[in-house]
């Protein structure tokens, strides 16, 4: 990873159907680029499906294209989402996971990485 | 106004329709051609449909619609009624009661056997049953039945879902109330990277459900998303009814063979026999596990290896026939309950009194014959609470409760035994008036001091009434004590908790089953007893000083245990062995030792009642033959943790 | 805590409809119409809407596809609608459902399944 093309970007309140648009043409501004992104959750607070596959959708363009794309200060929406969509390890991030997170979050399952193909 | 509230509005009205039922049947039993009640008949079962449809008793909805269109072809004059389809339609109200008990009462789903009952009922009615009918109905069923197990669940989305307000994440965190997910996997190989529109959806789930529900149910899970994707659903694994094919094969013949195969087919599923036969059947199988463990033990003591192993497998399979035969004896103990259901609503108006009575536990399974002795022991119990617990309307209202009164049935496992709880929310027991009824009758002297627990445990005292008028109900000094013995006849125990004003709970514990107990083998001296092995919690060794220390209680980890020297308590006389052993047992809350002298280990029992002689003998509950032909005896644990204690209590004065 | 915009003309229903859903966590608002909900969106910012077919001034269908279609609603386009309709419209279904409502009620309908499609929608 070319560490001077970084960019660290914080995903909205609402990663949701009604922003998606926005979200991916800026997310496709900087990938485009082949800039690494670094996306914040920290103040978000609502993920859906929609953000969820726009998610799935980056990851899977950043391996193919060898570019860094890395989830950070998960939120715990996106932890609930990710943990019901059995996503923990296919996308790879390192998550911080407190105490009784598992039980809250439902972690019980996808919890081994996994590599896109 | 709440959720609960508006349910019980149609707990309320459904009673009240189903007593007009009752009430319009018994009138045209007199009176077959009674064109008034007929028709009120009918009005009943139109009203009670709908009000059921409101709140989605789709059962109930499904048999009131089936048992309406034959009331309106009486009504019409198409049919007629006999004294066959007057029983038939005795039935069928029995079966609406049921079924708004499970649907609306419990919220308990409708077992398929009792579809099938009402399925009977509406048979008999009409006379016969159409096969197309049946056929939709058997598909029903298949699709209604609830299945334990993994259910795989394969939801390939359409790519327009989303825009439609539908997020299937939602679809999916809902699923999880049901069960558990058990793994997830996202399919994402239409997610191509060169042709993506954010808003639409590419993504496919395959999803491993653990959960005890049906088909339908899970269809309607998703059911909003049907028409946006497409879902396949696979049942759990499991092995396929056997009865399978011939029912196919019947299915190929004429309608009026079908029909009658229909019935066979029933006979199938349930079979009456003669409850003799059954307890021949049970006695033979205790035989047959007596006699198993004897061969076992001639071949341990023998040494025979090849004979041992078999032993060990034939072993195996009597304890699964045991158990299977067992459970052929397994009775649910809801009918029980509900049987009480009229006698409170009748004893109710009678007293003027406004009662309502809830059942817990309906399904708990206890065995048939305890199921019969536990009857009028309960009957008594409610009576009781009726008469003597419940005040009149007016009395409660002025102190602060609610003018409807609860008396509430609830039956449950706990360590081994069947608990059945009975409590009303009425004024609780008068201490006084026990103490003094108890003095006048010279059960204790004057002066006695006692705990509120000792005072109200005189109640099970022969001859105490508190009832100071006697009616119909209850009261008549054949009391407490007549309970108290039918439920130790069954080797059970009862004891009572009580709060003035807030009401009374007696609890009842009962063995699970009455003829074959898991036991553990004990010897002191030269005797063999057996202690049901679901009241021993632990065995601890000790060496006669460990005992010997001082007063009846040893230190096991920090807390006092009381204990009970069987060799004393049954006057061995022979000298105490080196060493000895403690076996911790366990009734409810109560826990004491029994000191013996040799722990043999777990052995099967088969239980042989005491003849008449042996009444009395306490501490003894039974009898039973080992595998050696050595005769042991069943130690009543109750009553030694009871005079364990005792003896504690008095030792610490 | 999730807000649930109601459009009924029925108080009635409004109220079991407000009822159910606010003994089970959720924010409920209530509009009369079409119109009503239509001047509310803005300031509630609901993230569900259960509407009514039958009601004066402006019906639910004309509701419907006024929030799918218009611009000036964009923002609440795609959120999770619940119809409510009786037996009786079977074809206003049919356009509902073109027009986008994927979720239906008939009524009378239970407080329950009420309960049960809200949370399938928006759990």
């Amino acid at each position: 990873m070319d560490k001077t093309k970084v960019v660290k970007l914080t995903a909205v309140e609402e990663f949701t159907l009604g922003n998606i648009v926005n979200i991916h043409e800026t997310l496709s501004s900087y990938f485009h680029k082949k800039m690494n992104v670094i996306l914040d959750f920290s103040s978000n607070r609502e993920i859906d499906t929609s953000g969820f596959q726009l998610l799935l959708y980056w990851k899977k363009y950043a391996a193919a294209h060898k570019i860094g794309f890395r989830i950070v200060n998960h939120s715990s929406a996106l932890l609930s989402t990710l943990g019901t969509f059995g996503s923990v390890g296919l996308f790879g991030d390192k998550v911080h996971l407190q105490p009784g997170d598992r039980e809250q979050y439902g972690l019980n399952y996808g919890l081994k990485k996994e590599v896109f193909s | 106004m709440n959720l609960d509230s508006i349910r019980e509005t149609f707990l309320v009205e459904s009673d009240e329709i189903l007593v007009s039922i009752e009430k319009a049947l018994l009138t045209l039993e007199e009176n077959p051609s009674d064109q008034n009640e007929i028709n009120s008949l009918f009005r009943a079962v139109h009203t009670l449909k709908g009000a059921a449809g409101m709140f989605g008793f789709q059962k109930t909805v499904d048999f009131a619609h089936h048992l309406e269109t034959w009331l309106d072809a009486l009504r019409s004059g198409d049919v007629k009624l006999d004294s066959q389809k007057i029983s038939a339609l005795l039935h069928a109200h029995d079966q609406i009661s049921e079924l708004v008990n499970i649907e609306a009462r419990k919220g308990e789903n409708v077992p398929p056997g009792l579809i099938q009952n009402g399925q009977e009922i509406l048979a008999s009615l009409t006379g016969d049953a159409t096969q197309p009918e049946r056929n939709s109905d058997s598909t029903e069923l298949e699709e209604d039945e609830k299945i334990h197990g993994i259910w795989k669940i394969e939801i390939s989305l359409k790519p327009d879902i989303l825009k439609h307000g539908l997020d299937p994440l939602s679809f999916i965190r809902y699923l999880g109330r049901f069960g558990e997910i058990r793994n997830l996997t996202v399919d994402h190989s239409r997610l191509d990277l060169d042709s993506f529109d954010p808003q639409l959806c590419y993504l496919l789930f395959q999803i491993d459900f653990e959960g005890n529900i049906s088909k339908s149910e899970l269809l309607d899970v998703f059911d909003f998303m049907l028409s946006e994707s497409e879902i396949k659903i696979e049942p759990p694994a499991r092995i396929i009814k056997n009865s399978e094919p011939e029912t196919s094969l019947l299915q190929s013949n004429t309608k009026a063979t079908v029909t009658k195969s229909t019935g066979q087919e029933n006979q199938k599923r349930f079979i009456r026999i003669e409850a003799t036969k059954l307890d021949m059947l049970i006695d033979l199988v205790g035989e047959l596990v007596i006699a198993g463990a004897t061969i076992r033990q001639q071949a341990d003591h023998h040494k025979l290896g090849d004979i041992q192993e078999s032993a060990g497998a034939m072993s195996r399979l009597i304890e699964d026939l045991r158990d299977n035969v067992m459970s052929v004896r397994m009775v649910q103990i809801g009918e029980t309950f509900r049987k009480f259901e009229r006698i409170i609503r009748d004893a109710s108006k009678e007293l003027n009194k406004d009662i309502q009575m809830l059942i817990e536990g309906g399904d708990t399974e206890l065995d048939k014959n305890l199921i019969e002795n536990i009857s009028d022991p309960l009957l008594h119990l409610i009576r009781n609470a009726i008469d003597h617990g419940i005040e009149k309307p007016e009395q409660r209202l002025a102190l602060g409760k609610d003018s409807k009164a609860t008396i509430r049935l609830n039956a449950y496992h706990d360590t081994g035994s069947i608990v059945i709880e009975i409590s009303d929310d009425g004024r609780g027991l008068d201490k006084e008036k026990i103490l003094q009824k108890a003095r006048a009758n010279q059960l204790i002297s004057t002066n006695a001091q006692l705990t509120d627990h000792d005072i109200y445990q005189l109640i099970f005292e022969p001859g105490l009434s508190t009832a100071e008028s006697i009616t119909n109900i209850s009261g008549r000094g054949v009391g407490m004590d007549v309970v108290r013995k039918n439920i130790e006849n069954m080797r059970g125990s009862i004891e009572l908790e009580t709060t003035p004003q807030a009401g009374t709970t007696f609890r009842i514990r009962l063995p699970l089953t009455l003829a074959i107990i898991d036991g553990f083998l004990v010897s002191v001296r030269s005797n063999f007893y057996v202690v049901p092995l679901d009241m021993v919690i632990e065995c601890v060794e000790l060496s006669l000083n460990d005992l010997s220390g001082g007063g009846d209680f040893l230190n096991l980890r920090g807390e006092v245990l009381p204990f009970l020297r069987l060799d004393e308590f049954f006057a061995e006389e022979s000298e105490k062995p080196e060493k000895q052993s403690v076996i911790v047992v366990k009734q409810g809350q109560a826990k004491a030792g029994l000191v013996v002298d040799t722990l043999e280990g777990e052995s099967q029992t088969v239980i042989k009642p005491l003849g008449k002689i042996f009444d009395n003998l306490l501490g003894i509950s039974g009898a039973t033959i080992l595998g050696s032909g050595d005769v042991a005896l069943i130690l009543d644990v109750p009553r030694l943790i009871e005079t364990a204690i005792q003896k504690k209590s008095a030792s610490n004065v | 805590m999730k807000t649930i915009l109601i459009i009924d003309d029925s108080i009635s229903i409004r109220q079991v409809v407000s009822l159910t859903l606010r003994t089970s966590g959720y924010n409920v608002v209530e509009a009369v119409d079409g119109h009503d909900a239509l001047s509310k969106l803005a300031s509630v910012k609901p993230n569900m809407i259960i509407c009514d077919i039958n009601m004066p001034n402006m019906d639910g269908l004309t509701f419907l596809k006024t929030i799918k279609n218009e611009s000036q609603y964009a923002e609440f386009k795609f959120l999770p609608i619940v119809m409510l309709t009786t037996v009786a419209e079977e074809d206003k279904k049919q356009e509902g459902q073109e027009a986008g409502a994927k979720a239906w009620i008939v009524k009378p309908f239970q407080p329950d399944k009420l309960l049960s499609a809200v949370q399938k929608l928006i759990l």
